[in-house]
């Protein structure tokens, strides 16, 4: 006894083509083949499709394969090489062939790594620019006192009286704190015999360190430390002067004007 | 006696062992042997050129195309993994390609191109001269492939390639699908569209 199931073409429709293919898979294919056995429309329907599948087939056998075909091989390999011998790998390989390339790389860094290991040798134990127009020597410039304080004025009697006609203004310079003064006033009053330097004393010093090189020199010319020393001179006699003057030691001013004078001098190299 | 017979078992070949062989041969490829270059190329340069051929129409196309394609497929042999066979990654290089070429072709020489009908208007027209000494059941025939190529000519390409992988090529869906990298559905219904086209284009051939 055989169980024979009937199907209907809408029901089988959507599977010719499948069939044709080989596609459907078991009881598909024998519920198809049943079908096809009862209906001549879809049998006829898998016959056109069967004939213009063999109709393909026959177009692509009777095209005869060209005479390059068999040379592809040759020709596809030889241009793969080429492009093989164009490209960066092979001409990296090429490069370290014989090394060259490679000895070239290594010097270079090593040059780079001695010149680098050599430049912070010197920058920490080579000996520190001593230049005026070196760097350090501007910072220098630069952390000295901020400049001269001037006073302008016209000094007093003992008591605080109003100032007298004949008493003439002074120009009264006020420690600036330059730190050669302290030094070149002992290096003097070492020289004197009553251990204070006079006057005299110090115009002399003065005289001698303005004409040092034979010549009478200029703020201009000097080196920041000569004219440091110059400046503490000058400073001791003006309070000498003022003493003897009006002693404004120890007077009072009537204070006109206060004049702060200042500048940084940077001499640039070459000019 | 039959006892003392040395039996030696022989395993059965299976798909397992062509992907295996493949793999090897491309790893061979990869690695820059020059005679494993030569046995793919062997193996698949008459596939390649007629699916180009196929698809294409025109065999020195055909022959140019095979060419770029196994150019591509020895520069990127080294990123195949082995998901799909070596053949249907191949196939999916020449449709690739040869969809390029074509759409190339199009915008090259499309202000160049002149009406079938006009030209015969202009020239007459031309005389086979291919089929003057053919006997006749050979002239039949090539009056039939020329027939069927003028059909597949007219196909839009996505359903041209379909019908001659299928039919031609004798891929199953799922080879397609995996050769185009789309889905087996689109597969049938783009089949379904050319083999309409087709039996009109064709009619009793």
């Amino acid at each position: 006894m055989s169980l024979v199931i009937h199907t209907t073409c809408d029901q089988v429709h959507d599977q010719i083509a499948d069939f044709v293919d080989g596609e459907l898979r078991g009881p598909d294919v024998l519920r198809m083949l049943e079908h096809l056995d009862t209906c001549t429309a879809c049998a006829e329907e898998v016959k056109t499709l069967r004939q213009m599948g063999d109709s393909l087939r026959t177009a692509a056998v009777s095209e005869p394969l060209p005479r390059g075909v068999d040379g592809l091989s040759s020709a596809v390999i030889s241009r793969a090489r080429a492009e093989a011998d164009q490209s960066w790998l092979a001409f990296a390989a090429r490069a370290c062939e014989d090394w060259h390339w490679a000895y070239v790389g290594a010097g270079a860094v090593a040059a780079t790594f001695v010149s680098t290991l050599l430049l912070s040798v010197i920058l920490a134990f080579g000996p520190a620019p001593a230049r005026d127009d070196s760097l350090s020597a501007l910072i220098t410039n630069l952390g000295s006192s901020a400049g001269w304080l001037f006073l302008y004025g016209t000094p007093v009697g003992a008591y605080g009286a109003a100032a007298s006609a004949a008493e003439s203004p002074v120009l009264l310079q006020v420690d600036n704190g330059g730190p050669a003064a302290s030094g070149v006033m002992r290096a003097l009053a070492e020289r004197t015999s009553d251990g204070a330097p006079s006057e005299a004393d110090l115009v002399g010093a003065l005289a001698a360190e303005i004409r040092r090189e034979g010549h009478a020199g200029t703020f201009e010319t000097m080196r920041p430390a000569d004219r440091q020393r110059v400046e503490a001179l000058l400073e001791q006699i003006t309070r000498f002067r003022l003493n003897d003057v009006g002693g404004v030691g120890t007077t009072m001013l009537n204070v006109h004007e206060v004049r702060l004078v200042t500048s940084t001098s940077v001499t640039a190299k070459g000019l | 006696m039959w006892q003392d017979l040395l039996v030696k078992p022989v395993r059965a070949l299976t798909w397992s062992d062509a992907a295996s062989a493949d793999w090897a041969l491309v790893q061979q490829c990869a690695a820059g042997d020059e005679a494993a270059c030569a046995r793919l190329m062997s193996d698949h340069q008459r596939m390649v050129y007629q699916l180009a051929f196929h698809l294409l129409g025109d065999a020195q196309e055909a022959l140019d195309l095979s060419q770029e394609v196994f150019l591509r497929v020895f520069r990127t042999l080294p990123s195949f993994r082995g998901q799909s066979t070596l053949r249907t990654w191949i196939y999916r290089i020449v449709v690739n390609q040869a969809s390029n070429r074509l759409r190339w072709w199009r915008r090259r020489h499309r202000a160049q191109q002149v009406p079938l009908e006009e030209h015969a208007a202009v020239h007459g027209d031309l005389p086979d001269q291919r089929n003057a000494a053919m006997p006749d059941r050979l002239l039949q025939q090539r009056e039939v492939a020329d027939r069927v190529w003028g059909a597949l000519g007219q196909l839009p390409f996505d359903q041209r390639t379909v019908i001659v992988l299928r039919e031609i090529d004798g891929l199953s869906y799922e080879e397609i699908a995996d050769s185009l990298g789309v889905a087996v559905g689109t597969v049938k219904s783009r089949l379904a569209r050319a083999r309409g086209t087709l039996r009109a284009a064709l009619g009793g051939a």
